[in-house]
Order: structure tokens, then C-alpha cells, then sequence
């Protein structure tokens, strides 16, 4: 019993401790804590007490990291054993279930906890820098601290529950969205029974009312807002806290019981074709048909892309969204408080989000699929180059993007400072292209690392991109010398800025590409 | 299969000439030579690590020769990488499936890729999956498919764009006996068809009844290649005849010791079956038969003993162990 329950959490923690990358990925982290420091440093002589800001933006670029790397990372804890069917295995080696969720999702929460606790040392020196206090730096870790140990649990109960690492992501991250909606509810249903008359004076109505209390007071963003406000003076224990460890407690207890049934019963080498039917089904339009004439560009839009059912679905929800936001802004005492006029820019940021959130998907996908399936063999045979095949997928992973980019049009038209003529001009703005290259470069990461990791492409690629711009601030030089530089001012100016940022643009991208080629090749001879 | 023309090139198909490779310092191809012919199916044997899928993967043109030539169809491995590409087809040992994929759709992707016409990538999914026998599978899931049919699968995926030489790495591992029956008579029938078939393979027994010729590898270095007949000689062994009587016979295994050029004989347990081996220096496999019949006792039959590519292998590998 005893071996059954943490044999596979020992491996797992002398595994991590034995390998290098794990300490040198760590020590990583704490250097780039110690670039930022050295940046607040030189910023102290221009701004005053800059250890709020040097703390903040770390605290909030660990919360980011842990959010986006954690979805993938613990969601995948119990459903790489499935898709690789080896729970079997681990099972008939006499560790019991509780044993399997231990070893496989408690040490790899240990792991990130480890991450956090290795540059708690250095940030306390925030403090000499002016305007953070211990407090707060205490607070903020054990606020971050207690949401990993939700997050990493609620991914477990995913990942129990679903049998392919993507789908139980998808499960996880739908959920954490709805966890950073609900206090916004419950700070409404609070209102709205307020207005109605209700007290605590009878335990079920205190009872009801308490539970929004803590709901409204349980997510961490929240929290961390608070935290990071110029003399924070609350218990480090919050709600928000307590609430976390406590879910995070019950999601794990949650997943021991439903191991059993989920595991024992689910059927095994099964491959998600998403809402893609065959074509002998009684939804034969929903199929993905014949085979293009390009069939990279078929491939990737019906099965990455999700084809035809998802094209539609994705427009519909779209469109969707834009009604419920116009309609909440037209009832005046909606809880999110979106006026008729921010609704335009609601949704443009909303579609802004959502393109970068779905072509950053489809970028770790793009090639990982070929990876995963061993399938780059087979296509390095075809009589075609890789950059067809890779322009190709492109192509195939934009159409699957076409409802999100024609969405984010249709926004750009309802904001009212970017109608139409205005956003022609646009075009010609080099701070535009910047962000636009910005994107562009972050993309090419990531389908460059998930030729490197087996999972997490996306947030490492996220991690990346901020000690790339913080470390080479080249970029950020030359958009200065086009902002300042009288030669890029006017219209012509801004013309030759905009080309010249294509230029770069080109290039950074055609090195990655070549990159990303090699690194094809030498996976299909491997 | 009026699509799935017949190879009927005379000069090698494949010519690998004195090739080297390594991999860190590993040397994994040791100046390997050897020749496949036209419309022979041309087993090629060793152990794990000998450098067969090193090979083949030159061959294929996944892998540039670090020195050496290799010529497919006449064409450079390295400089005609596009026209080896359009004539050959090779299976990894790994399955290289779309899972999410039905058959059929996996095979029109492929035949698309290759850049068959709409109307002739029908008629030849058609015929590929006639052949494979996978008919009444196509609409199915490939990750809903036994082991052996997505073998299939792969099989009928390498045949869509016609190809002449067929390049198959360990094609039958990890499949059951009764796949491993099935697979190899599509491998009949392919060879039946005019196509080169080359097949890295543990199943020696099978290879042993199929292939016309071997090359036999170990540690990198060739050690034999060429005929199934010739291999007897080379490795010094006797060649063995299976003879079948009807019954058993009392004295016969001492009887048939005292024909000229019979060096053993032994009984197969339980059965009438005797195998002979003779001295091919001595005698020949039709004065032996000539011999066994004027022994008067009925002969029902008559067949060579395959066994002697076991043996061939564990003498030939095993001499590089030692």
C-alpha cells in the first residue's frame, strides 16, 4: 500500500532532481528576475521607487506563465499514460490509483511550486528598490502558490475525465475562464439581492450571500490586483487563498474518484476527429469530403482547422458574441457595465483575442501533429518541397482562422475613431506593422519549439518572446528611430518605416522558416 | 490492376557501391555493397543495429550517403533525389498514419499529394484497396484498426502512386501469425505484378519461402548477398531436402545414409518426414532424389528444407559477435 501510494512521486521528484535542464531552465527563470532587476535599477533614475512596477510586472508575467504552461502541462498529466496506454502498465505494477495522480500531477505541481519558490529570494530585494513591501511580495507568491494548487488539481479532474491532452486543456481552460467570470457575477448577484432586500439575518440567506462573498473575492487576478495596489494591508491568508487550496483539495479528491470509472472504462487508441464526420454518416456535409487538389491545404483546414462544422460554428459564435454584447450594452444595469459606445471596442478586443488566441493554437499544431503521428517520414517521400508542404498547412491552418480575422474586419468597422478610411491609413503605420511583426515572429516560435517539445510550445514561446524583447531591445530601438527620426515623419515617412519594417519582418520570418525546415527534415530521417 | 503497371527496367534496380555512414562516430554502414534485380523480391536480414534501416533510408533518399554511390533505377540517390522519389515506395517500420483519418480519406490524401487527377485517384484508391483487401474497411477509422490492417493500410498507401520498387522496413513486426500469412501473399501478388519489392525483415522462415534473393548485414558490413540457392554455399552448409514417405519406415534413415554424397539425416519426430543433407561437392539434389526413389519405398514428397536461412543468419552474425 505504502509503495502503491508514492513509488511513482519519489521516481518523479528524483527524476526532475537529476536532471539538468530542470535546475538550468530554473536557473533561467531567476536570471531573467535578475535582468529585470538590473533594467528597474537604471530606470530608478528617471522614475521614483520602482519596485512596485519591477515586482508587479513579474509577479504578473509568473501568473501568466503558470496559467498558460500549466493547462498544458497538468492537463496532460493522466492523458499521456491513455494516449500512450500505459496505465495499464502502471497499474499492474501494483500502484493503486491514488498512487498514479500522485506521482503523475503532485509532482509536476512540486515542480512548478519549486519554480516559484527558487526566485522568491531574489524578489525580496524588490524591497530596496522602493514602493513594494514584504507583505506584498509574501502575499503575492502565496496567492500565485495557492491558484497553482487549483489549477494543477482542476487539470487533474481534465485530465482523468478526457481522453486526449488537448481536449482536457480546452476542458481546463473553459473552466479557468469561467472561474475569472464569476466574481463578476457574484459581485452582481450581491447587488441585485441587496437591492432586493436581502440580509444575513437568516443563516440560508447569510449562508447564500457569504458563498458570493467568497466567490467574489476566490480568483486570483483579482487578488493579485489588490495585492499590487500601493499600501496593501490584508491578510496573506485571503479568501482568495483559502478558496483555492480548499477547491483545489476537493478537484483532487474529485479526480481519485473518478479514476476508476474513467480509466477502467474508456475505450483505448481512440483519435478525435473533433465535429468532423465520415462521409457515410447521415451528417454527410459535416465530412471532410475529397481530397483538394492541394492536399496539405484539405488537411490542415478539415483537421486542424476543424472543416467545415467548425468553420460555420465558429462564425455563428462569433457573431453571437457581438449580439450579446451590443444587447448587454443597451440594458443599462448590465453587471459588466459596457456602455453602447465601448461595445464596438469590446469586441474588437474580443476578436483581437480570439485571433491570436486560435492562429497561436494552430501554430503548435501546425507541424506537431506530423510529429506526434510519425507521418514526416512518409511525407518527405512525396515528390513535393517542404516549403510547399509548410506554406500549404498555412494556408489550410488561415481558412480554419477565416470566421476570427472576417469577425475582427467586421469589428474594425464598429469601432468609431477606425471606420473605414481611418482604417486604410493604418496600413501605412509603422507602429501597426511592428505589432503586426511582433505577432508574425511570435508564431514562427512557436511552431519552431513544438518541433522541440513534446507539449507547451505556446507558453514557452509566451516566456520567450519577454526576455527576447526585454534582453534585445533592437526592435524597440528602431521603432523609436522611426517615431523621433524627422526622415519618417509625414506620409512618405511613415511609408518608408512601414517598408522597412516589412523588410525585417521577411527576414526574421525566412530564418525561422529555414529553421523550421531543418529541423523537418532532420525529424523525418530520424 | 490496369493502373499498378509492371517494372520491367533490366539493369539493377538498386546499386549501392561501397557506402559508408555514420552517426556520431558510430560507424553504421561500413563500405556496403550489394545489388537488387528487376522483379525480385529481395530479402534483407540482420540483427537490431546492423544498419538496415540506415540503408534503407539512403535508398530511399532520406539519408545522403557520407560517402559511396547509390543508384535506384539508374538514378543518384543524392543528385535524381525527385525521380528515385516518383518510383519508388517505402513503408517505415513505424505506422505513418493519419489516426483521425478514415482509409479512404488517408488514400486520397496521399494519391492527391502525389498528383493524381481526381477521376484517377479514384479507380486506383479502388484498386489498392482491392488488393490489400481492405474493401469493406475504407469508410473505418484508422485508429479503430487492428495492427494488421493498418499494416495494410500503409501497404496500400505506399502502392497509390504505382510504384516499381517497393521499400519496406520490418513490414510484418508486431503483426500475428495469420496477418503475417495474409501480408505476404499480397507480397506474392505484387511481385506476381512485376514489381521489385525490397523488405527488411525478421521473419526468416517466411523470407526464406518468398525471396528470390538476400542480403544478409551485420555491424554494418554486408556479409552476404545474392541468391536464396547460393546462400547454401556460401556459408559451407549441406544443402537439406525435405523427403516425405508415406509411412515410417523401419532402417530407412540408415538406408538412406548409404547413398553417395548423404552427409546426415535426420528424422522430424513423430512424422515420416526425414531431412537429408548431402555434400554438394560429392553429389547433386537430383542424383539424390534419383537415389531415394531406387530405394523403392513411396515417395510423397519432395521439397528443399528451408531452414538453411536460420542457419545462414546465425552463422553469418554470429561471426561478427565473435
Amino acid at each position: 500500500m505504502y509503495y502503491g501510494l508514492i513509488a511513482l512521486l519519489t521516481r518523479a521528484l528524483r527524476l526532475d532532481a537529476r536532471q539538468l535542464q530542470n535546475h538550468l531552465f530554473r536557473l533561467a527563470f531567476v536570471g531573467f528576475i535578475y535582468l529585470s532587476m538590473l533594467s528597474a535599477t537604471f530606470q530608478s533614475a528617471f522614475i521614483g521607487a520602482p519596485g512596485l512596477n519591477f515586482f508587479s510586472s513579474i509577479a504578473w508575467l509568473n501568473l501568466l506563465f503558470i496559467t498558460c504552461a500549466g493547462i498544458g502541462y497538468f492537463s496532460t498529466a493522466i492523458t499521456e499514460e491513455k494516449e500512450e496506454e500505459t496505465l495499464g502498465l502502471l497499474q499492474m505494477a501494483g500502484l493503486n490509483h491514488i498512487g498514479i495522480l500522485l506521482g503523475k500531477s503532485t509532482s509536476r505541481l512540486i515542480q512548478v511550486m519549486l519554480l516559484l519558490v527558487v526566485q522568491f529570494p531574489f524578489m525580496l530585494l524588490a524591497v530596496t528598490l522602493g514602493g513594494v513591501t514584504t507583505d506584498q511580495i509574501l502575499a503575492a507568491y502565496v496567492s500565485v502558490l495557492a491558484f497553482t494548487v487549483l489549477l494543477a488539481n482542476l487539470a487533474l479532474v481534465s485530465s482523468v475525465l478526457f481522453q486526449r491532452g488537448g481536449i482536457a486543456s480546452g476542458f481546463t481552460t473553459i473552466i479557468l475562464v469561467i472561474h475569472a467570470l464569476l466574481p463578476g457575477f457574484a459581485k452582481w448577484g450581491q447587488i441585485e439581492l441587496e437591492n432586493g432586500g436581502w440580509r444575513k439575518s437568516i443563516w440560508w440567506k447569510n449562508l447564500i450571500i457569504t458563498s458570493l462573498e467568497w466567490i467574489e473575492e476566490s480568483c486570483v487576478f483579482y487578488q493579485m490586483q489588490s495585492v499590487m495596489q500601493t499600501g496593501f494591508n490584508q491578510a496573506i491568508l485571503s479568501k482568495q487563498v483559502i478558496s483555492n487550496v480548499v477547491c483545489g483539495v476537493f478537484c483532487f479528491g474529485l479526480a481519485w474518484l473518478l479514476f476508476g470509472p474513467m480509466v477502467n472504462n474508456a475505450a483505448s487508441g481512440g483519435a478525435s476527429r473533433g465535429a468532423l464526420q465520415k462521409s457515410t454518416s447521415q451528417v454527410r456535409f459535416l465530412s471532410p469530403g475529397r481530397c483538394w487538389s492541394n492536399p496539405f491545404i484539405w488537411k490542415d483546414f478539415q483537421f486542424i482547422g476543424g472543416g467545415y462544422s467548425l468553420f460555420v460554428g465558429k462564425l455563428l459564435a462569433y457573431i453571437l458574441l457581438l449580439v450579446a454584447i451590443v444587447g448587454s450594452s443597451m440594458y443599462s444595469g448590465n453587471w459588466l457595465g459596457i456602455r453602447h459606445d465601448d461595445s464596438g471596442r469590446i469586441y474588437f478586443g474580443c476578436m483581437v483575442f480570439a485571433v491570436v488566441l486560435e492562429a497561436s493554437l494552430f501554430a503548435s499544431r501546425i507541424f506537431q501533429e506530423e510529429i506526434r503521428l510519425q507521418t514526416m517520414s512518409s511525407l518527405l517521400m512525396l515528390p513535393r518541397s517542404i516549403p510547399y508542404m509548410g506554406y500549404s498547412k498555412a494556408i489550410g491552418c488561415l481558412m480554419g482562422l477565416a470566421p476570427a480575422l472576417l469577425c475582427l474586419a467586421m469589428s474594425a468597422c464598429l469601432v468609431p475613431e477606425n471606420r473605414l478610411a481611418n482604417s486604410m491609413k493604418i496600413l501605412i503605420e509603422p507602429g501597426f506593422w511592428s505589432g503586426m511583426m511582433v505577432f508574425l515572429i511570435f508564431l514562427h516560435l512557436i511552431a519552431l519549439l513544438s518541433l522541440f517539445v513534446k507539449w507547451g510550445a505556446l507558453p514557452l514561446a509566451f516566456f520567450l518572446m519577454g526576455p527576447v524583447s526585454t534582453c534585445c531591445p533592437v526592435w524597440q530601438l528602431v521603432f523609436l528611430a522611426f517615431g523621433t527620426s524627422s526622415s519618417f515623419q509625414g506620409e512618405w515617412g511613415k511609408l518608408t518605416a512601414t517598408i522597412i519594417v516589412w523588410v525585417l519582418t521577411a527576414l526574421v520570418c525566412f530564418v525561422f522558416q529555414m529553421m523550421i525546415a531543418a529541423r523537418l527534415q532532420a525529424l523525418g530521417t530520424k | 490492376m490496369s493502373s499498378l503497371t509492371t517494372g520491367s527496367s533490366q539493369t539493377p534496380v538498386i546499386e549501392v557501391d561501397d557506402v559508408v555512414h555514420s552517426f556520431k562516430g558510430r560507424r553504421a554502414l561500413d563500405h556496403v555493397h550489394f545489388k537488387v534485380m528487376p522483379q525480385s523480391l529481395h530479402g534483407f536480414v540482420g540483427p537490431n543495429g546492423a544498419g538496415k534501416t540506415t540503408s534503407l533510408k539512403i535508398i530511399c533518399t532520406l539519408l545522403r550517403p557520407q560517402f559511396g554511390i547509390v543508384k535506384v533505377f539508374g538514378h543518384d540517390v543524392v543528385d535524381e533525389q525527385k525521380m528515385v522519389r516518383r518510383k519508388i515506395g517505402f513503408m517505415p517500420d513505424h505506422f505513418s498514419t493519419y489516426r483521425q483519418m478514415t482509409v479512404y480519406e488517408y488514400l486520397d490524401f496521399f494519391a492527391a499529394a502525389y498528383g493524381l487527377p481526381f477521376a484517377r485517384r479514384t479507380r486506383v484508391i479502388d484498386e489498392v484497396l482491392a488488393l490489400t483487401d481492405m474493401e469493406g474497411r475504407k469508410n473505418d477509422l484508422i485508429s479503430g484498426l487492428s495492427r494488421g490492417m493498418q499494416q495494410r493500410t500503409s501497404l496500400a498507401r505506399v502502392l497509390v502512386n504505382d510504384p516499381d520498387l517497393l521499400l519496406l522496413d520490418e513490414p510484418a513486426s508486431g503483426l500475428d501469425p495469420r496477418a503475417r500469412i495474409e501480408l505476404m501473399e499480397i507480397l506474392k501478388a505484387l511481385r506476381s505484378m512485376g514489381k521489385t519489392i525490397f523488405i527488411s525483415s525478421h521473419i526468416l522462415p517466411e523470407l526464406a519461402e518468398l525471396c528470390d534473393a538476400v542480403t544478409i548485414i551485420d555491424k554494418g558490413k554486408v556479409m552476404y548477398s545474392g541468391s536464396m540457392s547460393g546462400l547454401q554455399t556460401s556459408t559451407n552448409e549441406h544443402p537439406t531436402w525435405r523427403v516425405t514417405f508415406g509411412s515410417v519406415i523401419e532402417g530407412i534413415i540408415d538406408r538412406i545414409k548409404g547413398l553417395p554424397g548423404v552427409v546426415n539425416v535426420d528424422q522430424v519426430e513423430g512424422h515420416p518426414d526425414y531431412r537429408v543433407s548431402y555434400d554438394w561437392t560429392e553429389t547433386d539434389t537430383n542424383t539424390l532424389l534419383k537415389g531415394l526413389l531406387e530405394l523403392g519405398a513411396p515417395i510423397v514428397g519432395f521439397t528443399e528444407d528451408k531452414r538453411h536461412l536460420n542457419d545462414a543468419f546465425m552463422d553469418l552474425t554470429t561471426k561478427g559477435v565473435k
